[in-house]
């Protein structure tokens, strides 16, 4: 009895052991599976560092051979500078093209920016496109395009340009021929100028609700607004703009009407009607409110 | 069976290790993390202070190179990676010219400083160097662009213009006037048109210098306003031309060319026509029929008779 007792036990306490030692080799795999994670993780984490560090170093070389390109001109004898900058002979060679790259880039870019034709050849040379870039008060506004075939004699075949504007006038009356860029000068006036008397406009309907907009014309030449006239009987004044010259964006001419004569004739709206002569519409209606001549 | 027992202590002993070793690992990672976060921050301050553009397949070949990448992974080689750039590069300097040519305006210098980058709005401050004939300019603009719906909405936030030229009084009040309302094109325009203004008077100034040079004189250069026209054979008889290129704040450029004599006590006396006396606005009248160039050529005949 006791030696069947004793290997019931012993048996028992085998099991137990092994089923110790099952769980230790799982923890133990457990382990090592999040070790070789962590690891991992470690490795991707140090090479990301390793290639930051690179990128932040080739960026920095190419700043400082950008600035000393800015700085000097393209360097074509190798200076001091330029030798202190890299260290393999053929990577120098690579990164001053490289600043000369995003130095050109650069300036292509200003061009533009600065109102620039932005001239692009076409049709392998037998045609040109340029850009007639409009802004007015900061905001770039439309841009218009033309191209240009280069023939015998230089014509317009496409562009995009509003009928209203004279653009035939322009070219049979002007030097397209003989000056391309004085004649691109004339028009960019133009369609600046139309730029600026449509941008007053749509910034007066914005911000000037209580003036409404009776009438106006495609090319903004011909303004007729109606105010109201703070008080008890909150009159009404007409006031029309005239801008005769079509290449600016103030007003040629002035006239304001009201049923109260009175009050057209006093020395504040000969003011307003000065202002109105020399300052763009939706600033000069904001002194008028503050002045209380209008509501 | 034979199990390879572990007494406790072998046990906790193993389990503290592997702990540690664990704790290493994470302490490394957060330590390596950190200096990540360091690192692009330091990236990021880097490409904002001077901005530059780097896209395109050629640049950003180039960049692989420069990082360090081998040939064999790029699967191009740097001779051919040079080759394009080089290409490239070449095409940019052809259309730098052609837009040099057509804009009339010569850039130098172009550095951008990025001041704000977010998902919808990015803006930069744009420093440039150049000159537009004789006139240098450095103009210095800040632009906001925000992308609204469908549209990029441009705008140019803040201008600052310098100009050496301050002896044009005229312009320096135009440009004054087009740094407040921030019109960046608008001076450009100007600019080219006022220089070609110029370019006319020294032209035409410089042509009677050669022409007369005993009795046209330039007391401020060619391409001051003033010319002098002295007879060599009456004393203390002058004429002077004022040549002034007058610039309105909307950009409108108009030459005004004026005449003004200098005769002494006796000359006047004599003249009972009031020729002199009238000379100025007769002057003015000739402009109208003749123009500027045979105007003065007449003028000039004139004190050399």
């Amino acid at each position: 009895m006791e030696e069947a007792r004793k290997g019931v036990l012993g048996h028992l306490k085998m099991l137990e052991m092994e089923a110790n030692n099952l769980e230790l080799k799982q923890q133990e795999l457990r382990r090592r599976g999040r070790q070789e994670e962590l690891n991992a993780n470690l490795q991707a984490l140090l090479s990301k560092r390793d290639q930051l560090k690179a990128e932040i170093k080739a960026n920095t070389s190419l700043q400082k051979m950008r600035t000393l390109l800015d700085r000097t001109g393209v360097p074509y004898e190798r200076n001091e500078d330029v030798d202190n900058l890299e260290d393999g002979s053929d990577n120098s060679q690579l990164l001053l093209m490289m600043a000369r790259h995003t130095q050109l880039k650069d300036l292509l870019h200003a061009h533009h920016l600065i109102g620039g034709y932005d001239v692009l050849q076409t049709r392998k040379g037998k045609g040109v496109c340029v850009s007639l870039a409009t802004a007015y008060e900061g905001v770039y506004l439309e841009t218009y395009n033309l191209e240009i075939d280069l023939g015998s004699n230089l014509r317009i075949c496409r562009h995009n340009i509003p009928p209203f504007i004279p653009l035939e006038r322009l070219v049979t009356q002007g030097n397209m021929q003989t000056d391309i860029r004085d004649f691109l000068d004339t028009l960019s006036q133009y369609l600046n100028a139309y730029a600026g008397r449509k941008q007053q406009l749509h910034l007066t309907k914005e911000i000037h609700s209580s003036v409404q907009v009776a009438e106006s014309n495609a090319l903004c030449t011909i303004l007729v607004l109606m105010f109201t006239i703070p008080g008890e009987k909150a009159e009404a004044a007409l006031c029309t703009l005239q801008y005769a010259n079509h290449t600016q964006r103030l007003p040629t001419r002035v006239n304001i009407e009201s049923e109260d004569t009175a009050l057209v004739s006093s020395p504040q709206w000969k003011k307003n009607q000065a202002l109105l002569l020399e300052t763009p519409l939706h600033t000069a209606l904001v002194t008028m409110k503050k002045t209380g001549s209008i509501a | 069976m034979m199990t390879k027992l572990l007494s406790l202590t072998d046990l906790s002993k193993r389990t503290r290790m592997k702990k540690n070793l664990e704790n290493v690992y994470e302490a490394q990672i957060k330590a390596l993390q950190e200096e990540i976060a360091a690192l692009q921050g330091q990236q990021d301050k880097n490409e904002r202070e001077i901005a530059m553009n780097l896209a395109g397949g050629r640049m950003q070949d180039a960049l692989l190179i420069m990082t360090g990448h081998q040939e064999k992974e790029m699967g191009k080689s740097q001779r051919d990676i040079t080759a394009h750039l080089k290409t490239e590069i070449m095409e940019m300097e052809e259309d730098l010219i052609r837009q040099t040519k057509i804009n009339g305006i010569v850039l130098v210098n172009c550095c951008v400083k990025t001041v704000e980058k977010g998902n919808k709005k990015m803006v930069q401050q744009h420093r440039l160097t150049g000159h537009c004939s004789f006139l240098d300019f450095q103009v210095e603009f800040e632009l906001t662009d925000v992308q609204e719906d469908t549209t990029l909405v441009r705008t140019i936030t803040d201008l600052n213009i310098v100009m050496d030229s301050t002896e044009f009084k005229d312009f320096s009040n135009f440009v004054s006037g087009v740094e407040d309302k921030r019109d960046l094109l608008l001076f450009f325009r100007t600019l080219r048109r006022f220089s070609d203004r110029c370019e006319d008077r020294r032209r035409t100034f410089q042509h009677f210098q050669e022409k007369y040079p005993c009795v046209v004189s330039l007391p401020g250069g060619c391409r001051a306003e003033v010319m002098q026209i002295k007879s060599p054979k009456l004393a203390g008889c002058a004429l002077t031309i004022y040549w002034s290129i007058e610039v309105t704040n909307e950009g409108d450029i108009t030459p005004k060319i004026d005449l003004l004599t200098k005769m002494p006590e006796k000359v006047l006396e004599m003249d009972s026509r009031k020729v002199i006396e009238n000379a100025p606005d007769s002057f003015q009248s000739l402009l109208r029929i003749l123009g500027a160039e045979a105007s003065i050529d007449t003028v000039i005949q004139s004190m050399a008779a």
